[in-house]
């Protein structure tokens, strides 16, 4: 019996009959929302079942029904390598569920971004704010009767009038201005630029009072209820020396690796809190894709996650062919293996140059960046393209390797052990580089879980939990590898045992490469896949065939699914909803960052500023994944 | 700011001024650090050992708006970034100069959606568009050079020519990286 149907078992003993979906080995059951917080927390509390994280929270519109809202919980056990879905809903008069912040608070951003897209509150939330998008905004996107957002593209014939309707020529401001009186609280795009209070929010001098903290909509009385940092400020109010500070940092900013924004409180140069603000990357990558069929939406995954793209190719495909039940060949199965180690080797390069370059060291960036630039050559010969590679499709690769792949991949492979010998050198045995960051940042192994860290962050404060491992996808199971593991939990440790991760990512590419069989590197099911080329030049059908693929797109069974891989920045996941048709009816994108983001202001109490872009640097956040 | 202001008409002073003045700019521009998205890791690997931006004078990528006068927009721009865009480059030095690195930046690519400007140029004043989903580090350079030719061409009068534009080939006002005449340097 598997510790899923435990579960079910348990559950059903305790709370009586649920319905259960099942599509592909995801189990999914419908709690009633106002018996959610309890099953939830009986998930959780059973030492048996071992579930220790809700590691993905989010909602599916369904428009036109009723009830309209659902929101889905994605529980993980770390004790016996399941998961299982739970699945709620709410009416669309007054979308109301449950929050279960107050008992897993890495469901908290989580939570928000449901509340930003979907406008489902969550009952009992600390801190229900907007969180991607703009504080001014007052709809929300995901739904599905909000429009896409479709702009007119301006081409030679037609710019001149196009360009008359923006804010960026008089009579475009004129109309702006004119559309900004009608609908006060809309700032949609050039708009804002028309509203002077949209320029000022940024102008105005940033004191301990009012200013910047006026525009995060949190005085500091709300900002105490965020969590662990309920701790009131250790100042004495009649001591003009003692007083705090808001410091503005981001989101531009060399340190934040992106358009990171942190609002930090410090009392002289000590930090009393932090609060992490983004969104200002947000792409709306998640309603594009939507609007596009499973092949024509896979080139967006690319740009979530832009220091592994593979990876998020990989966690898409796994959902689509999960959805689908299709079977991968072995050839594209082991390709794949190997591409996704030198992508993890390539997205860890990115971050010791970005992160020691923060740390004052600029010889490490520029001998990473050389050596990213072998792993592009190599992406570049086998797919075309240096970084967005959409090389991964589902059902297995977008074509056969390139002759001469192993060659290109085994004299890279013999090439890096030496230059890791050069970075732990240089970096990791330097005095100062140890100073600045061991003992500096400190995550504990109860608070990584707490906060729904995974991947490095976690495994460096002791959690011993990889993907690749656990629950292996792929042929991981197949290859012999260690998992890294680290119990300091401080800044040193997520450097040193990245730089492990990335020897263990050669010794698995090593063993992947060599393993490659031949054989199809695309699936023979041609629901699927297009027919090859050359069948094409001799069978109509074929043509047809190949024709429909492209332009409709392949179908999936109505239904949900949810894969993750272990990504550099712990586990990416991908949760779809299917309604029968070639397009994703709710696709949603769990990046293993934007959720450990959450314990960064835990990492960084009581610490100096200077420090905290040392820990931000360890972080190794990649916005375009967290705000998507 | 700037020389512009304090000049006026000053004859065939100016003209051997203009010349000079545009060798100089064009020789030594500070970029300031403008990653948005992806095209910023592109951006990373133009200033890195193997096409080493530094050859043409672009030394060293500037975190301050304050103390560049080159804003290479490397990424998309969200509606929520876009004061913010257009704050730091109020606060850039003149002269100064917008490169639009990357469909997304230059017209949002693939992104017609809610989320995004469609284009920076509706937020500040583009001086060249490069393509590409991102553009190979190559090409952020070839915009470059496009840009110091542009600069050198610059009269003292304040008047910008029209934008570079190396998304479709436009003989006229736009120069390619097809039919561009090579220039001895």
């Amino acid at each position: 019996m598997s510790h899923v149907d435990t579960t079910l078992e348990r559950l059903h003993e305790k709370f009586g009959d649920l319905l259960v979906d099942e599509l592909h080995g995801h189990v999914a059951v419908t709690i009633p929302s106002d018996k959610l917080l309890e099953v939830v927390a009986f998930l959780l509390s059973d030492a048996e079942m071992g579930y220790t994280q809700v590691v993905d929270v989010t909602g599916v519109d369904w428009y036109g029904r009723e009830p309209r809202f659902e929101v889905t919980y994605q529980l993980l056990s770390h004790l016996n390598h399941s998961r299982i879905s739970l699945r709620t809903f709410a009416s669309s008069d007054n979308p109301t569920v449950p929050s279960i912040t107050p008992i897993f608070p890495g469901a908290n951003w989580f939570e928000r971004e449901t509340w930003d897209m979907f406008g489902v509150k969550f009952d009992g939330h600390p801190d229900l704010r907007r969180i991607l998008m703009p504080y001014n905004f007052d709809r929300h996107p995901l739904r599905r009767d909000f429009p896409l957002g479709y702009e007119e593209v301006a081409f030679t014939h037609n710019a001149h009038e196009i360009h008359s309707r923006k804010a960026f020529t008089p009579q475009g401001l004129a109309a702006a201005r004119e559309a900004k009186q009608a609908h006060p609280n809309i700032l949609i795009g050039a708009e804002a630029l028309a509203d002077p209070n949209a320029h000022a929010m940024w102008s105005q001098p940033i004191d301990s009072t009012g200013g910047m903290r006026q525009h995060v909509g949190m005085t500091l009385d709300d900002a105490a209820q965020i969590g662990p940092l309920a701790e009131p400020s250790p100042t004495d109010p009649d001591d003009p020396f003692d007083q705090t500070m808001v410091m503005n940092i981001g989101p531009h900013h060399p340190a934040t690796h992106g358009v990171l924004r942190l609002v930090t409180e410090l009392n002289g140069e000590r930090i009393v809190r932090v609060m992490p603000d983004i969104g200002f990357l947000h792409t709306g990558i998640e309603k594009t894709m939507e609007s596009k069929s499973y092949l024509k939406a896979l080139p967006c995954t690319d740009r979530t996650g832009y220091a592994a793209p593979l990876h998020c190719n990989m966690a898409f495909c796994g959902a689509v062919e999960q959805l689908l039940n299709v079977e991968i060949p072995a050839k594209a199965q082991w390709a794949r293996v190997v591409l996704l180690e030198l992508d993890r080797i390539s997205s860890h390069f990115l971050f010791m140059g970005a992160s020691s370059l923060d740390l004052g060291a600029s010889s490490p960036f520029l001998w990473a960046v050389g050596d990213r630039e072998k792993v592009y050559d190599i992406m570049e010969f086998t797919s075309g393209a240096r970084m967005m590679t959409s090389y991964i499709r589902p059902g297995g690769l977008a074509y056969d390797l390139p002759q001469g792949f192993d060659r290109v991949v085994q004299a890279y492979l013999d090439y890096l052990p030496a230059r890791l010998d050069m970075f732990e050198e240089i970096l990791l045995g330097n005095p100062i580089f140890m100073d600045r960051t061991q003992n500096v940042g400190v995550v504990t192994k109860e608070e990584a879980i707490q906060y729904n860290c995974s991947g490095p962050i976690a495994r460096a404060a002791g959690v011993d939990w990889d993907l690749r491992r656990d629950m292996p996808y792929l042929i991981y199971d197949q290859l012999k590898f260690d998992v890294p593991l680290r119990t300091e939990g401080d800044t040193y440790a997520r450097f040193v045992l990245r730089l492990a991760e990335m020897r263990e990512s050669l010794k698995i590419a090593k063993q992947a490469l060599d393993g490659i069989p031949s054989g199809r590197w695309m699936t023979a099911d041609r629901k699927v896949a297009p027919p090859p080329k050359e069948e094409i030049a001799i069978s109509m059908e074929s043509l047809i065939h190949h024709f429909k693929i492209w332009t409709e797109g392949f179908r999936t069974p109505p239904g949900q699914a949810y894969f993750a891989v272990e990504s550099p920045r712990g586990e990416m996941g991908f949760f779809m909803q299917s309604d029968g048709s070639a397009k994703p009816y709710r696709c949603h994108e769990r990046s293993g960052v934007f959720a450990s983001l959450q314990a960064m202001p835990l990492a960084c109490r009581g610490g100096l500023v200077s420090d905290l872009i040392a820990v931000i640097a360890s972080w190794d956040p990649i916005l375009g994944e967290i705000d998507r | 700011m700037g020389l512009e202001e304090k000049t006026g008409n000053m004859g065939i002073v100016t003209t051997s001024l203009e010349k000079a003045l545009g060798w100089a700019r064009s020789r030594s521009m500070w970029p300031a650090l403008f990653g948005l998205a992806c095209c910023a890791i592109e951006m990373m690997h133009a200033q890195g050992p193997r096409q080493d931006m530094a050859r043409f004078g672009l030394e060293l990528m500037r975190a301050s708006p304050r103390q560049s006068d080159l804003m290479i927009v490397a990424g998309r721009c969200s509606r929520k970034m876009a004061p913010v865009l257009r704050q730091i480059y109020d606060q850039m030095a003149d002269p100064k100069w917008v490169v639009s690195m990357g469909d997304c930046a230059s017209c949002t690519g693939i992104f017609n959606n809610y989320a995004l400007i469609q284009g920076v140029d509706e937020v500040v004043p583009v001086d060249v568009y490069i393509a590409g989903c991102p553009p190979r580090a190559e090409a952020l350079i070839d915009g470059i050079m496009m840009l110091h030719e542009k600069i050198e061409r610059e009269k003292l009068t304040g008047v910008r020519e029209p934008a570079i534009d190396l998304r479709q080939p436009q003989p006229g006002n736009a120069v390619t990286l097809f039919d561009r005449v090579p220039t001895r340097r």
